[in-house]
């Protein structure tokens, strides 16, 4: 229960610590699901064809990292809304997916491996271990570095940033690219973990790690607390289903717990921050 | 290759199921913009469009006995407002949540309509459920309650009037109102605004809610005009579509109608060359996203124009 627990929140560390740079450099990573999506579709194919996870698990995270790379060079250059060109982005990348699969293995939907992989479990291990380590990177790089200052002021002090001959275009590329790289190692390991592809696999997780990271305030610890809270409030929707027959009826019901759970705690804490707030000024102004 | 694009315009049927999908497309994309303009953003519409469909439905469904044109009317108007309210209620619950404790709305308002989705799920799958259908439905709404059909055999139905009555206030309220006005300065600067005696928070609550009445009434509307009973995801992707459409826009009325078009087109040529067998559905999807990258490119003529204009003020 505790690897499917750590297994749940690996994939929201790895899109949410990519979804932080693009959110930092000014742009918000709607194109998420299509990042997973072909990350996952790149790995599947490459293990299937050289039947090494180093290779599978490099390219799932290379490919996407150009790909979105060039993709936000395309539209500084054409000067192109990034928030319909990500949403486009995602449908593009679904119907590439399902034409691709048809082509090299005729026939689209689920794929699942023809050969089982071994030893699969050691390097879930190890995208999970990047994916914390990846998290703590983050955190040093984006808030004690400063080059991390750089992608900090792209979208609020950008005019510093001209005056320091430092190129945002260039900063938000490098989002792009560093998110497009974390959906597809996320998608990755989805894929190794079920033995499967298809095109729903991000099952909404872009979207949810969106709203992680705002609750978080682009913070990678609390964008750790907040993925645990989620996860666990998952578990215990599954626990409640698992161990209580009465459960079973009101499954559906169940499923909204975790979003229940979330909003509640989220509420919690901005409350209270508006109260600590008020108490810090009423202290001040009495000083 | 001709016919992914004739299609659409090939049959009255065709047409019409054209016709209608671009009007209907204007209530979310309204429903869109109303935050858009205040410099919010809504993402939540999903769930919005999923209660006011749900719960209208289950007001016409208590008058299905309803035998008098007073009853009937009152029916109406009551669904209507219950659509309203119930949608505006999601959405405002984020714009307090801005308003009183700077919760993010585009946070706040994907979780409650994540919530509320399983939550419409189970009631629609077990308390709502019509029993005698294989379906997860509710019961159809009575004959009486459902919009005429202007094409036979197509979608096309009289909500489109209602739906145009209502963009062409929407522009009124925008181009010739005082609170118009300050929604859009609400949009341009938060320091802006103040400095003119406005608060930028309380018109995002307030256009919030408004964009969640729009949604609410578009699932009703949707359930009178097109499908008669609510079934699972029937929301699917309306809202999406709407805030495209409004990104497509740019967030102007004056091109709403315009883009509303493109999109609906681009989406019947490929839901009938999918229905025909020409392309597979993903296919299509893969087309209308290379399109959809197209249409959002600001235009170069705008572009060529100023460069134009600086060329002639250097030789002059």
């Amino acid at each position: 229960m505790i690897k499917d627990f750590i297994f749940s929140i690996v994939p929201f560390l790895l899109i949410c610590s990519g979804a932080i740079y693009s959110k930092k450099a000014g742009t918000l990573a709607v194109f998420l699901e299509g990042a997973i999506t072909l990350g996952a579709f790149s790995s599947f194919v490459s293990l299937q064809l050289t039947n090494s996870f180093i290779v599978s698990i490099i390219l799932g995270a290379l490919i996407p990292a150009i790909l979105f790379y060039f993709f936000e060079k395309f539209n500084e250059l054409v000067n192109a809304n990034s928030f319909i060109t990500g949403i486009a982005i995602n449908m593009c990348i679904t119907g590439f997916t399902s034409i691709m699969s048809y082509a090299l293995f005729g026939k689209s939907g689920v794929l699942f491996f023809s050969v089982k992989p071994q030893n699969s479990f050691v390097f879930l291990i190890i995208i999970s271990v990047i994916s914390i380590c990846f998290l703590v990177f983050t955190e040093f790089f984006l808030y004690h570095s400063k080059k991390g200052l750089a992608f900090r002021l792209c979208d609020s002090g950008g005019d510093y940033l001209d005056s320091l001959f430092i190129d945002r275009k260039k900063i938000r590329s490098i989002s792009w690219g560093i998110c497009g790289a974390t959906g597809g190692l996320a998608g990755t390991f989805l894929s190794i973990r079920l033995a499967s592809f298809s095109t729903g696999i991000s099952g909404g997780k872009g979207w949810l790690a969106l709203a992680l990271i705002f609750l978080a305030s682009d913070k990678p610890f609390f964008v750790f607390i907040w993925s645990f809270v989620l996860v666990f409030t998952e578990f215990f929707a599954r626990w409640l289903v698992n161990n209580f027959s009465q459960m079973t009826q009101i499954q559906t019901l169940l499923q909204a717990i975790p979003f229940i759970a979330v909003l509640f705690f989220s509420g919690i804490v901005y409350f209270a921050r508006i109260i600590l707030n008020k108490k810090n000024s009423t202290k001040s102004i009495s000083l | 290759m001709l016919d992914f694009f004739i299609l659409p315009f090939s049959t009255s049927f065709h047409f019409g199921n054209l016709l209608q999908l671009t009007i209907f497309l204007l209530l979310p994309s309204l429903a869109a913009i109303f935050p858009l303009k205040t410099g919010a953003l809504n993402l939540g519409g999903e769930g919005q469009i999923y209660a006011g469909g749900l719960f209208s439905t289950l007001v016409l469904l208590s008058f299905s006995q309803a035998q008098t044109s007073i009853s009937i009317t009152f029916a109406m108007i009551l669904a209507t407002l219950v659509a309203l309210i119930v949608g505006g209620f999601l959405a405002f619950i984020s714009g307090w949540a801005l308003e009183k404790a700077n919760m993010s709305e585009v946070v706040s308002s994907f979780l409650i309509s994540s919530a509320f989705i399983p939550i419409g799920d189970y009631l629609l799958g077990s308390v709502f459920l019509d029993k005698s259908q294989n379906l997860v439905t509710t019961e159809k709404i009575s004959s009486m309650f459902r919009a005429s059909n202007l094409i036979s055999s197509s979608n096309l139905n009289s909500t489109i009037f209602e739906i145009i009555i209502i963009v062409i206030l929407a522009w009124c309220f925008f181009k010739f109102t005082k609170p118009g006005m300050i929604f859009t300065l609400s949009g341009k600067g938060d320091e802006f605004a103040k400095a003119a005696g406005f608060s930028p928070k309380r018109n995002r609550t307030i256009s919030l809610t408004i964009s969640g009445a729009l949604n609410g009434l578009t699932g009703f509307l949707a359930i009178i005009g097109i499908y008669h009973s609510v079934h699972i995801g029937f929301y699917s992707g309306m809202s999406w579509n709407g805030l495209t459409i409004a990104l497509l826009c740019a967030t102007n009325l004056n091109f709403l109608l315009p883009a509303s078009f493109v999109f609906s087109y681009l989406q019947k040529c490929v839901d009938n060359a999918s229905l025909q067998g020409l392309i597979g559905i993903n296919t299509g999807n893969f087309f209308k996203g290379l399109l959809l990258i197209l249409l959002s490119i600001k235009p170069l003529i705008k572009k060529f124009k100023l460069t134009k204009s600086n060329k002639k003020e250097k030789n002059d």
